[in-house]
């Protein structure tokens, strides 16, 4: 049904997908397993004909893929993305028609028959809403259901499901549960990914493990259970990805950072502290508010309720150039978009934040320039020919190093705050972060973590508050959570 | 009307609420205030006036709903005078009408092929701008000409006080709403107006959408040249140039988002509709002339700077007027 | 997580860079610049081959000095790109420069400093409007500066009534019409000036390493902590000073005030910029492109008049190489703003 022959694909320095072989016979469910930057996200790229590989061949019942979405669509492929793709201008019906629209007799829309079909997609993943209303005003769950019944309108021969529980519920992902076996019944094949494994030994009839870029194992269900599923997707490299923490930094002074009640844009009562030398994780599925606790924290957004202080003092975060001054950095999630300058210099990036600081008189000096950032790009072990290199072309890893480093450089700071900040970062580069990490809390800084990589709180943070629809539901230790616990805040089942 | 407009047609048509009121206002104001106004003859001027930006808005509309934009609508009205104005073929001016219409055509084919090759639209339009521009001014390089008579006739036919031309443009105005809104080709339009990446992932024709799209925006102003040369019954080379700015105030001022992907073509009536208002009046109250640079200038300004301040969403009297554009999923908070 | 002591992880296999780039190149926005030198050499070449004397250095300078007022008015366009802005009002304001001065002066050379300073200060109030309306109420930069010149061209056609106004002092002219020992025209002089300083504040402040930071990425320099509404606000100043000198140049060439002599302006800076390999996007180019640039447009317009094709001839010329230009730019700033990697 689904065949792909050593595929490969490299982005500049990187082996996204290295030679790839995968059988997935008509009706069956292959649940593709591995870590952050495992290669999973441009394997289903190609398969979507998004990506282009550079060796190899991909096939859906015969047909070889010519890498092109139509093409690969033409094929009988759908996909669901991990990054939703409604059109949010438009209505949930019409998301669901998109480009093949029922027409009348002079070529207008025909509404009646349009809105017969998306509520049969509609239908078939059990989901009752009204296909009139506006895309833009769901809820990420209900546009994740919505994107599931448009991608499986067409009962397409091939199904890709990118992480498509990631903000679902207990409810609704049991109804994608039983519209997956619908599609199977029909001979669909189906690919999916996903990061929590009882789901992954719940849906699926065949698993596979990626891990930079190769397939390191793959086979039926039956010879799989989590120990050895979670054992083949880190490898060993769980133990020397986290360093080990330090002695315990004392506790009950001063925090760094303290939010206090907040309450805005989403999340509602949020009380945490940040004290200097700990790492404070906030963890939760995609879509409960966690990425706005981050933003709160830094100014990015201000709070309609509630007290953030900083070093004990009342603070207002007017703007994340204020979060600066009080000492508060923020590495946002998505490097590309929201963290670094592409067309500029790794030299220009790294000393952003720190201009102020190095050229107090505002003529910047070229000597004093290099002696601040030589030291730093030495302690961020960044592979790069010259400082005068673009950002554009390196690496993701060393990419997010050079946005690690511009707070090295900018000196003074308190706290760090960062949100999934190893996301799509090859796991030699994530090791470096981490370490860095733990230097910086050794010197004394806070950290607040946010992230959706559970491995990487239960490797790093002191203390996990966990959030489920916007607010932290509990509060664990850092050394004594598991994956489970954590998961059971996560979704809403347990309430600390 | 569920059954005869989809849902975002009809979403989409909100925002043209406050243009309506403000525009319907102003001709009430006016009517009850100017006597000059109430004349056929000032009527007849100022619809015969509006009928050539309905048609160039018209396109730039449909450009500027894809997220793009075009400069060059403005040279093309040019140009098309200047085809118009010129003695070709056996005089009847079938042969002018053909050739503006492929001039038209060729000049938006050739933007939206570049724009879809990933040339900035503004550019891309700018450059046509500067090749049309010189175009017309080889053909004619200074104003004159002469219209075909049986052309002309056509051009300034008129029901009573109501011009034919604007009767015809706004009809077209219509039909591209239709066009925008109740199609397959509309919807993609749309889509690519949001996201150009998202379009493509989706595997629309985005491509095929944006030649299309541009190539109507030349086809429009080529057309609403022809009409201009009813009005002033010569070509001049360069009597286009403020089409441009015109055509994309009325489209902002019709509540179509510059981003792309949301508002109504509609909207462009009660839109350019304004903007005539505003000419006639001070025409009629006798003011300098010039002093139209400023009003426009000040209008699209303030259109804008209201559009912003309400942040991409609208309310009156708790109607929610702009849906937000694209508003993202904020974090799962029960409501 | 029994075993405590494991070497780190090898990094990914990395392919090196060829080359490392120098301090040049990389001001890594500079990629385009051969294209843009080689563009301008080859039509100073065509110039000279099309025309008799065509290489004497004499008549090349004298050309590039009669348009210097491109030279010195594409420096604040290219400043307000990088920015990731646009602005069309630099015609208008040129047009208002050469009146405002014109009238100022009064044909008295006694006038002729307030003249200059007033002028500069009004295109640098210009500016502010135009930066304040893109930074603060976030309006389209090309709609606003576009918005802001038409209502400019309303002004000073009011004002004069569509009139040539003022008067030109003598001593003014000079800076058309002198040449320094002998050869050098004073423009070149003012315009390279010009260029040097805002060239510092550029590449040696840093206000301007903010500004290239704010164009490449406006979200990732305000998280940055980096003040982007001053940076966007001060390189609107820049180009409304800068067309206000441009404008004044003009007025000495030509020798009167008009309302309409630098109309064509707007696009040509907007054009040679680009040829210079400054990018619509932000943060891409630099100054030393936009030289050739300026170059490029000022040697084609005259092999076109030396060729005696009608003078619309030169807009389709313009129009053809900034698309060309546009084709070439994108090949080589690929990457730049992001790969398609998964």
């Amino acid at each position: 049904m689904f065949r792909c022959t050593d595929v490969s694909k490299r982005f500049g320095a990187t082996q996204a997908v290295a030679g790839v072989s995968l059988e997935v016979p008509a009706g069956q469910v292959l649940a593709l397993m591995g870590e952050n930057g495992a290669g999973k996200s441009t394997f289903m790229a190609m398969i979507a004909g998004e990506v282009v590989p550079d060796e190899g061949e991909l096939a859906v019942d015969g047909h070889v893929l010519r890498g092109t979405p139509a093409d690969s669509r033409g094929a009988g492929v759908a996909i669901v993305h991990q990054e939703l793709s409604l059109f949010p201008n438009l209505t949930v019906g019409e998301n669901i028609t998109l480009g093949r629209t029922p027409r009348n007799r002079i070529g207008l829309t025909d509404h009646r028959a349009s809105k017969v079909q998306a509520r049969a997609a509609l239908d078939r993943v059990g989901f009752d809403i009204d296909p009139d209303r506006p895309v833009a005003d769901l809820g990420a769950a209900e546009r994740q259901l919505v994107e599931v019944a448009k991608a499986i309108a067409t009962t397409p021969k091939l199904l890709i499901l990118d992480e498509p529980t990631s903000s679902l519920e207990q409810g609704e992902v049991q109804l994608l549960h039983r519209a997956v076996q619908r599609l199977t019944d029909e001979g669909t094949a189906v690919v999916f990914v996903s990061h929590r494994l009882d789901e992954v030994f719940q849906f699926s009839d065949l698993i596979a493990v990626m891990r930079t870029g190769a397939l390191v194992a793959a086979g039926p269900k039956a010879e799989w259970d989590e120990d050895r599923l979670i054992q083949t997707m880190v490898g060993r490299e769980i133990q020397q990805l986290y360093p080990p923490r330090g002695a315990e930094a004392p506790r009950g002074g001063i925090a760094a950072l303290e939010l206090d009640g907040i309450t805005g844009g989403g999340v509602h009562d949020i009380t945490l502290r940040v004290e200097a030398g700990r790492i404070v994780g906030v963890s939760g599925l995609e879509g409960h508010g966690q990425h706005t606790v981050a933003e709160l924290a830094t100014g990015v957004r201000s709070p309609d309720a509630g007290t953030i202080r900083v070093a004990g003092q009342d603070t207002r975060l007017r703007d994340p150039r204020g979060a600066l001054k009080a000492g508060i950095a923020y590495v946002p999630p998505n490097r590309r978009e929201a963290g670094l300058f592409l067309p500029l210099s790794i030299r220009d990036n790294l000393a952003t934040a720190a201009q102020r600081r190095l050229h107090p008189r505002g003529v910047v000096s070229p000597g004093r320039e290099s002696r601040a950032i030589d030291p730093v790009i030495e302690r961020l072990h960044l592979r790069y020919s010259s400082t005068f290199q673009r950002v554009a072309d390196l690496s993701g890893g060393n990419q997010q190093k050079v946005l690690f480093g511009r707070w090295l450089l900018a000196g003074d700071l308190r706290v760090l705050v960062l949100d999934d900040p190893t996301r799509g970062v090859d796991v030699g580069a994530r090791a470096e972060i981490y370490r860095l990490l733990r230097e910086l809390t050794d010197d004394g800084m806070g950290v607040l973590l946010v992230s959706t990589d559970m491995l990487e709180l239960l490797g790093l943070a002191d203390e996990i508050h966990v959030m489920y629809e916007g607010r932290i539901t509990g509060t664990v230790d850092g050394a004594d959570a598991t994956e489970e616990s954590i998961m059971a805040l996560a979704s809403g089942r347990a309430a600390a | 009307m569920s059954a005869v407009l989809g849902a975002t047609t009809r979403a989409n048509l909100k925002p043209t609420i406050p243009i309506w009121i403000v525009t319907i206002l102003a001709v009430v104001v006016a009517f009850a205030v100017s006597t000059p106004f109430r004349t056929g003859t000032n009527a007849s001027s100022l619809l015969l006036g509006m009928a050539p930006l309905l048609l160039v808005a018209a396109g730039q509309g449909i450009v500027i709903l894809t997220g793009g934009i075009d400069l060059s609508v403005g040279s093309v009205v040019s140009l098309a005078t200047v085809i118009t104005a010129s003695s070709l073929g056996d005089g009847s001016g079938t042969l002018n009408v053909a050739l503006v219409v492929v001039a038209g055509v060729v000049i938006g084919t050739a933007n939206g092929v570049g724009v879809a090759a990933g040339i900035n639209p503004l550019v891309m339009t700018l450059a046509t701008m500067g090749i049309v521009k010189g175009g017309a001014l080889l053909i004619m390089d200074s104003p004159g000409g002469t219209v075909p008579a049986s052309l002309l006739e056509g051009l300034t036919w008129s029901f009573g006080s109501v011009p034919l031309t604007f009767l015809i443009s706004l009809g077209v105005v219509v039909v591209a709403w239709l066009l925008t809104s109740e199609t397959r080709f509309g919807h993609t339009l749309y889509a690519v107006g949001h996201s150009g990446i998202g379009a493509r992932r989706a595997a629309l024709r985005t491509n095929r959408t944006l030649i299309v799209a541009y190539a109507l925006s030349g086809l429009l102003a080529s057309l609403g040249g022809l009409v201009l040369v009813g009005r002033v019954f010569s070509g001049d080379p360069l009597i286009g140039d403020a089409f441009s700015l015109d055509s994309i105030t009325a489209v902002l001022l019709g509540g179509i988002a510059v981003v792309g992907g949301r508002g109504a073509l509609l909207g462009i009536i009660p839109g350019v509709l304004l903007l005539a208002l505003v000419d006639n009046l001070l025409n009629l109250a006798g003011v300098f002339s010039y002093y139209q640079y400023i009003t426009k200038g000040m209008i699209l300004i303030v259109a804008l700077a209201l559009y912003n301040a309400a942040g991409g969403e609208l309310k009156i009297g708790g109607v929610r007027l702009l849906p937000g554009r694209g508003s993202k999923p904020d974090a799962g908070a029960p409501a | 997580m029994s075993a405590p002591t494991v070497t780190p992880p090898a990094e990914n296999p990395e392919a090196t860079t060829p080359a490392a780039p120098t301090r040049l190149q990389a001001l890594g926005r500079h990629r385009s610049l051969g294209v843009s030198y080689g563009l301008a050499l080859l039509f100073v070449i065509a110039l000279g081959l099309t025309t008799k004397n065509g290489f004497s250095p004499e008549r090349i300078l004298n050309i590039v000095g009669q348009d210097a007022q491109l030279g010195m008015a594409v420096i604040g366009q290219a400043v307000v790109m990088l920015s990731g802005g646009l602005d069309l009002s630099i015609g208008p304001v040129m047009n208002l420069a050469s009146i405002v001065s014109a009238v100022i002066m009064d044909g008295s050379n006694g006038n002729i400093p307030l003249a200059v300073a007033v002028t500069i200060a009004a295109g640098g109030a210009v500016g502010v409007v135009n930066g304040l309306l893109v930074a603060k109420l976030r309006i389209a930069p090309l709609l606003a500066t576009l918005a802001v010149g038409t209502i400019l061209q309303g002004i000073y056609y009011v004002w004069t009534e569509g009139q040539p106004k003022g008067n030109v002092a003598p001593g003014f002219r000079a800076i058309a019409d002198d040449r320094i020992l002998g050869f050098l025209p004073v423009s070149i002089v003012v315009w390279v000036a010009l260029w040097s300083l805002v060239a510092f504040v550029l590449y040696r402040t840093t206000w301007g390493k903010g500004l290239y930071a704010t164009g490449a990425n406006p979200r990732a320099a305000w998280l940055s902590g980096i003040a982007t509404s001053r940076k966007v606000i001060g390189a609107y100043v820049i180009a409304g000073m800068c067309a206000a000198i441009a404008g004044m140049q003009l007025t000495a060439y030509s020798g009167a005030a008009s309302v309409n002599a630098a109309d064509s302006y707007t696009l040509t800076t907007v054009a040679a910029a680009v040829i210079g390999g400054v990018a619509f996007a932000g943060g891409i180019g630099g100054l030393a492109g936009p030289f050739a640039g300026v170059l490029v447009l000022v040697f084609l317009d005259t092999i076109l008049e030396t060729l005696g094709v009608p003078s619309a001839t030169q807009y389709i010329a313009q129009g053809l190489i900034l698309i060309i230009m546009m084709l070439v730019s994108r090949r080589l700033n690929r990457g730049a703003r992001g790969r398609d990697d998964a």
